[in-house]
Formats: structure tokens, sequence, C-alpha cells
């Protein structure tokens, strides 16, 4: 009678799943191709991995200055050619990997391929391109706003040089030259570290053959791969920029059940008030899940020190969870994220892994979760003003 | 009598807009509340009542609303914008009948209690002012001599059944949202609107900013939401300031290392819409001097436009209207434009006609930009361009 049961179960599971194809090349690059019919475009997203090129206080911001610089393309047109037909183009530097995404129609993959074929040529950058995109950066830090800027000092205070904000400074980055970056460009695009996830309304077989062309013929890392040890500690830091105040659980790998608890915890909490934010950021790795708001004076320390039922938010934590999940795993782009992100830290790496942990939560897992943000658990950061 | 009554309040409600989205797994249910021109005095209560206006109901506490919008991921959530209050909640398709009780409640049986009232005068004004936030909401509300009396008045001046716009969107049959707010309005009658002091100063504008980062802004002329060249108002936004092959970007961002972050946005305003071209920057030239020179450079930019720049902008507008590329003009939302979630599609069914009085049909909005020549385009970014406004904040403000 058991074995029908489970078989039953696994089949029920298996169906729900959508029909997705996973195909790690003899590089070691990984290609994700989920169709999704119904959706509009084609989200074609490339990760590359930082796990050659991991911040340091010498690199820091780096790979952040990378991506402004390749991804306009040697001639900076591609984003004029990708406009024009409705396309659109942008890239984003994490801790673990750097996105790029390209949204098209149905029918314009080729023109997708065609881009990140360009922008995957070996680059050559110029002092004076560096400079000029490096000014234009300095502005983009001061556009900040408060939730990264807590976040960031959060990092920074569990995790201090393995916890750098991956955006870079200015003192960093001015520093920056074309031997530097190549150099970076050369590790970080390595075949080993790439993830490419193409989602959408698109036929599973050719979209895997278009990735398998893209990515087949790169080079495999000749290097170990550098991970950076990430020991947090709790603590305090009372001069975030910004206003506003946060708190971050330590927190292991995104498959953790500590993690989930911590994540359904700290939304739970920030449903208690009007204006609060919760961020985490999928990492295979040690991480933080904060739960903050902006106002000066923001109550949400001492609601989370006092708070002595935590059962009560249980279920609204893991509804929440739930839901912040399931949201990003229903659109293109949001299934390119996360997947790519997770295969980009490890092929063997699913958000499902996530929802399993979450349907697992017990209540008193939950309550460890509401611990873990606990000030003398976790890191409070606290904005200056 | 009674059916006589029930047909008056049925001429004068809003008809009920439906978004079927049968593969969504939650109902969006909104009501949006038309603004008025306000006084600075209103505005200020404006801004208190989106945020006490929802705390306490009738019939529903704060977390009772809260923990039936959870079972659905979602949360119960106000917006206030310059021409209006949003209202939303998201909610499973079997909890659908108490969400439309939820938000009937919200705009018919708010309690505005003084605690969320003086809590939120006193965490309003020191919640996030990033740059972008202030760069686009460059004011701030004077909330002494409040009263909440104020506030209620103004709840009771704007919470009318034929200033009201609902919209239900997500696994609905066609029909069902109507029939149960119907249903559940019948008795929701207009009230004799007392009239607001005509007041029409300013708010308080910002003039400086901490930090060493300057915002500078051409803000081009009103139009009306029923404005014919709308279509064409908005491919000019997009010729300037939409996309990495717009004038803002090339000009501004690449040319002259400006700034990082420039766009050309429709705000919308209590009578309409304005453009508003938006650059903060620390560059040493000075927002005075930066605003002279962004005008210029953008004139001689567009003087220069092509055919390969009117393609762009169509493509890039075809991109927003129908692939919701997240860098869009349609800054429907405080801080960011409306996004492809089911909650502001609903949000657009409903608020389209009530600013436009056309149905929100972006293929429709397309097809009259397929149609605009080369010489429109230029000319209406131009005219734009020219008459637009100066407003700075210096930068290295306390």
């Amino acid at each position: 009678m058991i074995l029908p049961l489970l078989v039953a179960v696994l089949t029920s599971a298996l169906t729900q799943e959508p029909p997705r194809l996973r195909t790690i090349l003899d590089n070691g690059a990984v290609i994700l191709v989920e169709p999704m019919p119904k959706e509009k475009t084609v989200s074609v997203q490339l990760w590359a991995s930082s796990r050659y090129v991991p911040e340091t206080e010498a690199t820091h911001g780096y790979r952040h200055l990378l991506e402004h610089l390749i991804v306009t393309g040697p001639d900076h047109d591609l984003d004029r050619k990708l406009e024009t037909a409705a396309c659109f183009l942008k890239a984003r530097t994490y801790r673990d990997a750097t996105q790029m995404e390209l949204t098209v129609g149905a029918d314009q993959l080729p023109l997708a391929f065609e881009t990140l074929r360009t922008i995957l040529r070996k680059p050559s950058f110029t002092q004076e391109q560096i400079d000029n995109e490096v000014k234009v950066m300095r502005e983009e830090l001061a556009l900040l706003d408060e939730p990264a800027k807590l976040s960031s000092a959060a990092w920074r205070a569990a995790y201090e040089e393995s916890g750098l904000d991956p955006l870079g400074t200015f003192d960093s980055m001015y520093r920056a030259t074309p031997g530097k970056l190549d150099e970076i460009v050369g590790k970080q695009f390595a075949a080993d570290g790439l993830a490419l996830v193409i989602a959408g309304p698109v036929d599973l077989d050719k979209a895997t053959a278009m990735g398998r062309d893209l990515l087949g013929p790169r080079a495999k890392g000749s290097r170990k791969p550098v991970l950076p040890i990430r020991e947090g500690h709790p603590g305090r830091v009372a001069d975030a920029e910004g206003s506003g105040e946060a708190r971050a659980a330590l927190v292991p790998g995104f498959n953790s059940p500590q993690t989930v608890a911590a994540l359904a915890a700290a939304l739970a909490i920030a449903s208690e008030f009007q204006n609060a934010f919760v961020t985490y950021t999928p990492t295979a790795q040690k991480g933080l899940v904060l739960v903050g708001r902006t106002e000066s004076s923001t109550g949400l320390g001492a609601f989370i020190d006092s708070f002595k039922s935590p059962a009560s938010l249980y279920n609204v934590g893991r509804q929440l969870a739930h839901e912040w999940i399931q949201r990003q795993l229903r659109t293109s782009s949001g299934v390119g994220y996360l997947r790519g992100l997770l295969l980009a830290q490890g092929v063997a790496n699913r958000p499902e892994m996530l929802l399993e942990q979450l349907d697992t939560l017990t209540p008193a897992q939950f309550e460890a979760g509401m611990r873990a943000l606990m000030k003398d658990n976790a890191v409070t950061a606290v904005a200056s003003e | 009598m009674i059916a006589a009554l029930a047909l008056a309040t049925a001429l004068i409600a809003n008809p009920v807009v439906e978004v079927i989205d049968p593969a969504a797994t939650y109902v969006s249910v909104q009501a949006i509340i038309k603004l008025p021109e306000l006084s600075p005095h209103d505005q200020a209560a404006a801004a208190l009542l989106a945020e006490a206006i929802a705390y306490d109901v009738d019939g529903y506490s704060r977390f009772t609303m809260r923990d039936i919008a959870a079972r659905a991921g979602d949360a119960v959530s106000v917006r206030l914008m310059p021409d209006h209050i949003r209202i939303q909640v998201g909610v499973l398709p079997q909890d659908l009948k108490v969400g439309v009780a939820m938000i009937d409640q919200i705009l018919r049986g708010s309690k505005l209690p003084e605690e969320a009232l003086n809590k939120a005068i006193a965490e309003r004004p020191t919640r996030q002012r990033s740059l972008w936030t202030t760069a686009l909401w460059p004011f701030h509300y004077t909330f002494s001599r409040m009263k909440q009396r104020d506030v209620m008045e103004l709840y009771h001046r704007i919470c009318r059944p034929d200033n009201v716009w609902i919209a239900i969107g997500g696994p609905i049959k066609p029909g069902e949202g109507d029939q149960l707010w119907t249903a559940r309005t019948s008795d929701w009658k207009p009230v004799k609107v007392p009239k607001a002091a005509i007041d029409t100063s300013l708010l308080p504008q910002e003039i400086s900013i901490k930090g060493p980062e300057a915002i500078v802004e051409l803000r081009g002329p009103e139009f009306a939401g029923n404005d014919p060249a709308l279509a064409s108002q908005l491919l000019a936004l997009i010729g300037l300031g939409s996309g990495k092959g717009s004038a803002m970007f090339t000009a501004l961002r690449e040319a002259k290392g400006w700034s990082y972050r420039q766009e050309a946005i429709l705000w919308p305003t209590a009578n309409g819409f304005v453009p508003r071209l938006i650059l903060p920057s620390s560059d040493p030239l000075g927002p005075a001097e930066l605003a002279k020179g962004a005008r210029e450079q953008l004139l001689g930019a567009l003087s220069a436009w092509t055919d390969s720049d009117l393609a762009r902008a169509k493509g890039m507008a075809e991109g927003i209207l129908l692939r919701d590329f997240e860098l869009s003009p349609l800054y429907f939302r405080p801080t960011r434009p409306i996004d492809a979630s089911l909650h502001d599609r609903t949000f657009m069914a409903a608020y389209w006609p009530m600013k436009t009085g056309q149905a929100w049909l972006p293929t429709g909005l397309l097809e009259q930009m397929k149609s605009i020549n080369l010489e429109e385009f230029k000319s209406q970014a131009k005219g734009m361009l020219e008459v637009a406004i100066p407003r700075l904040i210096e930068a290295g403000g306390g």
C-alpha cells in the first residue's frame, strides 16, 4: 500500500512541474530552458558567477564596472538595435553572479543570441572609457535607496570583506585599469561559471541548441574557484548612510530550514508595519535575511525583541514566503532571475528547494527564525541620520 | 421608490471594471479615489488619509485584513498620487466576497483613529527620502494644525460613489465582481459635498538636499488627460528619455557623464499630466547651468533625430505598452512606473478611463503612435523642451 501511494505522490508532483530542460555542457556551462507558452516575451538571461572573482578590497566593484562597460557592446550600438526591435537589455551585479537579461519576442531569439555573442567577445577598454564610466557610476552610487544602504552596511558588519557590496565604491573603482579589467573578464566569463536561462514561449530543443552554440565553444576556467568563506557574526552598525533601521538574520545557504524560517519570520514581521521592507538574495553560501523600515524612528527593533507570540505569525509568514517565491516563478523574467542566480552558484540548485523547506517548516523552526532576528543573534544596522 | 433610488445610484456610480485572468492565483480588488486640485492643507490631509484609511475600519481590524490578504501572499496597500488614492488588496479567489467587503468598508467605514494619524504625522516626514524619491516628490507636507476632523472631512468629500472607480482582476467569472460590488453597495448614496476653500498655492518645495547631488528637472506644460495629442506626447517623452537610445541617455549621460539615471516621465496631476525630465547630478557645473546645458544638449540631439530615432522610440513604445518593459514613462505609482503585475493591469483598467475617458487599450495607443511622422515627433519634443520650466534642488543642504 505504501509503494503505490508513493508513486502516486511522485506522479502528482511531476505533473505539477512545467517541462524544463537543464543541460550541462562538457565545459561546465549550464543551460536551462523553461517553455512558458502563455508568457508574452522570452527572457534570456546569462549569469556569470563570481566564483573566480570574489569581491576583495583590491577589486571592489570591478565586476560592476565591467558590467557597465561590456553591455553596451564594442560599438555602443546594442541597446539601440534592441530597442528599435521592441527588445531590451538590462544587467545587474550581485554578490554571487552578474546578470544580463534580454527581453525579446517569441520570434526574436536570434537577436538575443547575437547580442550575447557580441557581449561575450573579448572586449577591450581604454583608460578614458573606464574613467568616464566610473564618473557615471559615482552618480549611480548616490542614487542608492535606504534599503540598499542599510543592507550594504549590515553585510559589511556581518561578513566583513566577504560581505562587500558588489556595487563597489568610487574609491576602489577609480583605480581600475584596462589590464585589471581584462583579468576579471578572463576569470568571470570562463565557461564553468556561466549559466544561461531561457524562459518564455520557446521551443525546448531549439532554444537549448542555440544556447549550446553560444556557450559550447567557450573554454573552461583554468583556476580553482575562489569561494569566499563567509563567516558571519552578529553585531550593530550605527552609522549606515540614509535613514531607518534594519535587522538581519545570519543564515546558511538558501536551501536550509533556518534560511526559510528567517525569511518567513522577516516577512511576517514586515506585515505588522505599514512600511517595511524585506531583502533576501538567494545564495548557496551564508547570507542575510533583512527586514527594515526607513523612518527615523522605526520601532522595528523594539517590536522584534519584545514580541511574545511568534506562533501567531506562523501562518502569515509561511504564506507570504510561499508567495514571495512563487510570484517570481510565474513570469519568464522571474524564472530567469531565480533559476539563473541559483544555477550560477551550482548546477544542482533549484528554487523548489526553498519551497520544499517551506512546506515542511514547523512552528518551532519559525520561532527560531524569529529569534534569529533578535538583537543578540542578528546584525542591526541603524542609519546615522 | 426604492427602485428609482437604486437606479439613481447606478447612474451616478462608475461601472466596475473587470480584468479576467483565469491563470492568476489571486484576485486583485481595487478602489481608485479621484483627487481634485487640493490646497496644501488638503494635500497634507490626503497624505495622512492614505496612511490611515485602512488602519481600522468597521468590521475589520488591520490585522484581520492582513491575515485575509496573507492567505494569497498579499497585503492591503494604499498609495497616494497627485491625482488619486489607490487602495488595493489581493485575496484568494474564494475570498473575493470578503475582499470586496474590505474595500467597501475602507471606503465607507474607516475610523481614521487619532493613533494612526499621529503615527503617520511622526513617521511620514522621515520616511525614505532617497535621491530619486526626492526628485519625484520635491516638496513636503505641513502637518501642523492638522486635526482629525480635517482628514475625516476630506475622506467624506472624496469617498463618494461618483468619485470612486472600482476594479477587480483575476480568475473571476465575467460580471462576478460587478455583481458582488453592486449588491454590497446599493445603499451607498452620494452625499452633499461641502465645498472646499479655493487655495491654489503650491506645497513648499525642497530647495536643497543633503549630499553632493543636485536634482535638475525640466518640467513641460500640463495637458489634459483627454488631450488628443496624448499618444504623440508620450512618444516624444520616450524619444527624449526612455531607454538607452534616448536623447537623455546619449546626450546627457554618455556624452557628458552628468548622470546615471535620467528619465522623461509622464506624471499625473489633478488636471491631467505633466512631462517631467529629471536628472540627479553631482557635476560641478551646478543645477542652474546643468538645466541650461541639458536643454541645449537635448535640443541639439533632437534636431539631429532621423527616422532611425523615430523607429527606436516606436520600438521602445511597443516594448513599454505591449511587453511591459520596466523602463517606462508611465509613472502612476509613487516611485516607479506601473508594471505587468495583475494588480497594475487591474489598476490601469480603471485608472485610464477615470483619467482620459477612454478604455485602457495599449494596442490602440500604439496604433496612434504608428502614424506619427518624424516631423511631428521632433516638433512635439521640441515644443515640450522649449517651454519646460527648470526646477532645481541644490546640493549640500542640511
